[in-house]
């Protein structure tokens, strides 16, 4: 899908739990998401921390989409 | 460590008055063995047990199979064989220990699946003992003595996972004992004591096993590894089972207690030791692990343990599907960056043919080498059978909750997933490679 957009001239941003999976088949921008069960959260932080996350995971994918790449990059943020 | 492991083949397993073990036909007494595995199970959730009795090269196929187990005994050195499982947790893997070579005790029931989707969707896992099928299995080729089990209602999976892993284990106590006081056939010594020629290449190899839960769990000396970090065994101890599967889960991958105590690369990295090579240990870890920043601390943690043994080179493997090939990627990536040369098995994709779309689901740059597993996504037909062990029905749809077919009938299967170890890492089976 991804693939496809960027074709379309629509950058795109990948949240996902596993970044070198996403890496290996090519994918622009990779942000690096909390865990398989829970790409964009993280259950084990309490609420407030894991809302902040969220958000900043979303600004993340945001500043991805906004910034020009070559070959796959991650990017990340703080828990 | 030392370990001189003596083998029992059997020529014949049946039910008898007596439990017996003669000119190698195994006779089980099928009532009190019935009455150690219930009654004498003071916790247990199964509801009804009947014992089956399957064959290699005989017209069945085997349904529901959760965990198989191989029969042993120790006979010398200290502990039990597989450790910690209704025993005390002593450190294994000296002295002597008997085996039935080619008996498996087969536990097999419908669990109670939760699910439509995710880990927990209603599956089965087959054994066909004919037919093109029977040879992604090695249980085609052993006698297996087969525990159809009900389960009762309203207990916890945590209850029900450790009733069924009980009554096998119990079962396979009932017939190793017969092993106890006699002569094997065939003895093969493992010594790990005496020092070998220094100049032999160190190699080392690291086993990935299943972990996410109870039905996908995996047991080191009698605990599951949720929270374990990486640790280094001796060949000789997992050997003697101190690794017990619980996990029920994509059976293709599945590797079976029977399995872990004889781990196809353990085995022969351990003849191998001293002559062609230097075998300096296992490593034995879990993949699945949620996140990248866990992934790579394990895998970094599990390479740390090769470089502590001393590896020149190191064997990977691991069990399950595609998310655990990340774990196992990152500590190749680990290894090789710190000059250990590293090699892993893996499954494939690759559609009907084994050349449509993406072939394995990770990989790293640094992974130069891999030994297939074979592809998972080949279409099988299996036939119809006069006789289905295990239980009565297939349940293979996850879109429909499993609901249950016909489980004697000639069927095609669009995939190998439900097959019993067919797609299996471990190193085992009876694929042959095309190198073009």
């Amino acid at each position: 899908m991804q693939k496809e957009a960027e074709r379309a001239g629509i950058p795109t941003a990948l949240i996902t739990a596993i970044p070198s999976v996403a890496k290996s088949v090519g994918v622009s921008r990779i942000v690096t998401g909390g865990g398989i069960p829970y790409p964009v959260g993280n259950p084990s932080l309490p609420r407030d921390r894991e809302i902040e996350f969220r958000k900043r995971l979303v600004e993340k994918a945001l500043e991805a989409i906004s910034t020009e790449v070559k070959e796959p990059t991650v990017f990340n943020v703080s828990l | 460590m030392r370990l001189e492991r003596g083998y029992f083949r059997i020529r014949d397993l049946l039910f008898g008055a007596e439990t017996s073990l003669a000119n190698g036909v195994l006779t089980v007494n099928r009532d009190e063995l019935t009455r150690v595995l219930l009654k004498e199970d003071e916790n247990t959730q199964v509801a009804s047990l009947t014992l089956e009795i399957v064959k290699p090269g005989e017209d069945a196929r085997i349904v529901h199979v959760l965990d198989t187990i191989q029969p042993g005994v120790k006979v010398e050195g200290e502990g039990e064989f597989m450790p910690g499982q209704l025993c005390d947790p002593a450190i294994v893997g000296t002295g002597k220990t008997h085996l039935f070579a080619n008996l498996a005790v087969m536990e097999c029931a419908e669990l109670p699946w939760a699910g439509k989707s995710a880990l927990l969707y209603a599956r089965d896992a087959i054994v066909d003992m004919v037919g093109p099928a029977a040879a992604y299995s090695p249980f085609s080729e052993t006698f297996n003595l087969v525990l159809r089990m009900t389960m009762k209602d309203g207990a916890s999976d945590v209850e029900y996972d450790e009733s069924v892993r009980h009554a096998g284990i119990r079962c396979a106590r009932y017939l190793a004992r017969l092993l106890k006081d006699r002569a094997p056939e065939e003895t093969e010594c493992f010594d790990f004591d005496t020092p070998v020629d220094p100049t032999l290449p160190r190699v080392a190899y690291v086993t990935q096993c299943q972990n996410q839960g109870t039905y996908s769990n995996t047991f080191l000396y009698g605990k599951d590894v949720g929270n374990i970090v990486p640790v280094s065994l001796s060949p000789t101890e997992v050997m003697d089972g101190c690794i017990v599967s619980g996990n029920y889960v994509w059976p293709c991958f599945k590797i079976p207690s029977f399995l872990q105590a004889n781990l196809p690369v353990v085995m022969e990295l351990s003849r191998k030791h001293g002559r062609s090579l230097d075998f300096v240990g296992v490593v034995f870890d879990r993949g699945h692990n949620n996140s990248h920043f866990e992934k790579q601390r394990i895998a970094n943690l599990a390479a740390s343990q090769v470089r502590k043994l001393g590896a020149d080179g190191v064997v990977i493997s691991w069990e399950g599907g595609g998310n655990a090939a990340t774990d196992a990627m990152l500590t190749l990536q680990t290894c090789e960056k710190w000059g250990i040369k590293a090699v892993a098995f893996t499954f494939e994709f690759g559609g009907p043919d084994g050349t449509e779309g993406v072939l394995l689901v990770d990989d790293v740059p640094e992974a130069k080498f891999l030994v297939s597993g074979g592809s998972i996504e080949k279409p099988t037909l299996i036939p119809r059978v006069k006789r289905v062990a295990g239980g009565d029905a297939l349940r293979l749809r996850k879109e429909t909750g499993g609901e249950p077919e016909p489980a004697d009938i000639e069927r095609r299967l669009d995939n190998i997933t439900p097959f019993y170890c067919g797609g299996n890492q471990s190193g085992i089976g009876r694929l042959a490679g095309v190198g073009y």
